[in-house]
């Protein structure tokens, strides 16, 4: 019975695609990616700019801070009492640790770790301008 | 051999862009046809299959590939195009619920008995089809296009449309009566 339908709807005249249809779909698509890349660019680009100066100031900070604790006389001290150090290792460990400005020195990972991804992110758009046009290019192929 | 969707899919999803180019090659037709169904006019229909290819090439990244290719494809055209149709007519949020959809009617629909052969020989049979579909509300005709132009099973037309399978048995059925009753 479905047959008998099935032929009947075989008649029927559906409109026919336009040819350059296929082109204008892969056009909107790599127009949409070209206007992802965009916005890509200027975020990571943003947040880049941004990280690096956070980790350039924070740099700075650290710098002072480890100039104002005594971690570099302790340091110094393993070079002049090796001996006495390593006998008291334990102890010179936990001063060094004690002396150091942790609360940045954590601040500052997360700002490098941020600046990381940013970095990374800002090479992956860079990469995808690289095959724009590809969809285009597949067309004439 | 030709080459599945899924094996597409996933080449895709390994950064082949070509892999993209040939989904939307073997599908477009397909899915123009199908929003026309909505719509009715070629721009309009063009501007839909456009936004549906776009939004799927957003999405395949992450497509399941457990699922089937061709009735999330037809999920995304069928919203596109009602969201396209809100916006211009003012469709109701509901618009597939207007008809009569009840499960239980479909034990109501009689049986459709096969076309007289002579019908089929008709020298207009193509306008006349076409002025039959036209008489046939828009959730018959869907279903029509789709099971047999389409080559779609029942299940994958209720998953696309998001009914019961009871409910598109009934609009095929129903759609059925209406052409036989317009050929009779």
């Amino acid at each position: 019975m479905q047959d008998n339908y099935t032929k009947l709807l075989r008649h029927l005249e559906l409109p026919q695609i336009d040819e350059t249809l296929l082109r204008k779909v892969l056009m909107r698509i790599e127009n949409e990616e070209r206007s992802q890349a965009r916005r890509g660019l200027v975020i990571f680009s943003f947040c880049s700019c941004f990280c690096l100066a956070f980790l350039v100031r924070g740099i700075q900070l650290l710098l002072g801070d480890l100039a104002h604790s005594n971690v570099i006389e302790l340091i110094s001290l393993f070079f002049t009492n090796t001996k006495d150090v390593l006998a008291i290792w334990q102890e010179y460990a936990l001063s060094i640790l004690e002396s150091l400005p942790g609360t940045r020195i954590a601040v500052l990972a997360i700002i490098a770790a941020a600046l990381t991804i940013s970095c990374e992110g800002l090479v992956r758009t860079l990469s995808s301008f690289r095959t724009h046009g590809l969809h285009a290019k597949l067309l004439t192929h | 051999m030709e080459v599945q969707d899924f094996e597409l899919i996933q080449r895709y999803q390994k950064g082949d862009e070509k892999a993209f180019h040939e989904l939307v090659r073997r599908h477009l037709t397909a899915v123009y046809r199908f929003v026309f169904q909505f719509c009715g006019s070629e721009s309009e229909a063009e501007d839909i299959a456009q936004d549906t290819f776009v939004k799927a090439w957003k999405n395949l990244a992450k497509f399941d590939l457990q699922k089937n290719f061709r009735p999330w494809l037809f999920t995304i055209a069928k919203n596109s195009a009602l969201d396209a149709l809100r916006l211009k007519k003012g469709l109701p949020l509901n618009f597939f619920d207007n008809e009569e959809d009840d499960i239980s009617e479909l034990e109501k629909v009689p049986d459709v008995e096969p076309l007289p052969p002579e019908v089929l020989d008709r020298k207009t049979l193509a306008d006349d089809l076409k002025r039959a579909l036209d008489l046939i509300p828009v959730t018959q005709r869907t279903v029509l296009v789709m099971h047999y132009l389409d080559q779609m099973t029942f299940q994958e037309i209720a998953d696309v449309l998001k009914k019961p399978l009871g409910t598109v048995l009934s609009w095929h059925r129903r759609g059925l009566l209406r052409l036989k009753d317009f050929f009779a």
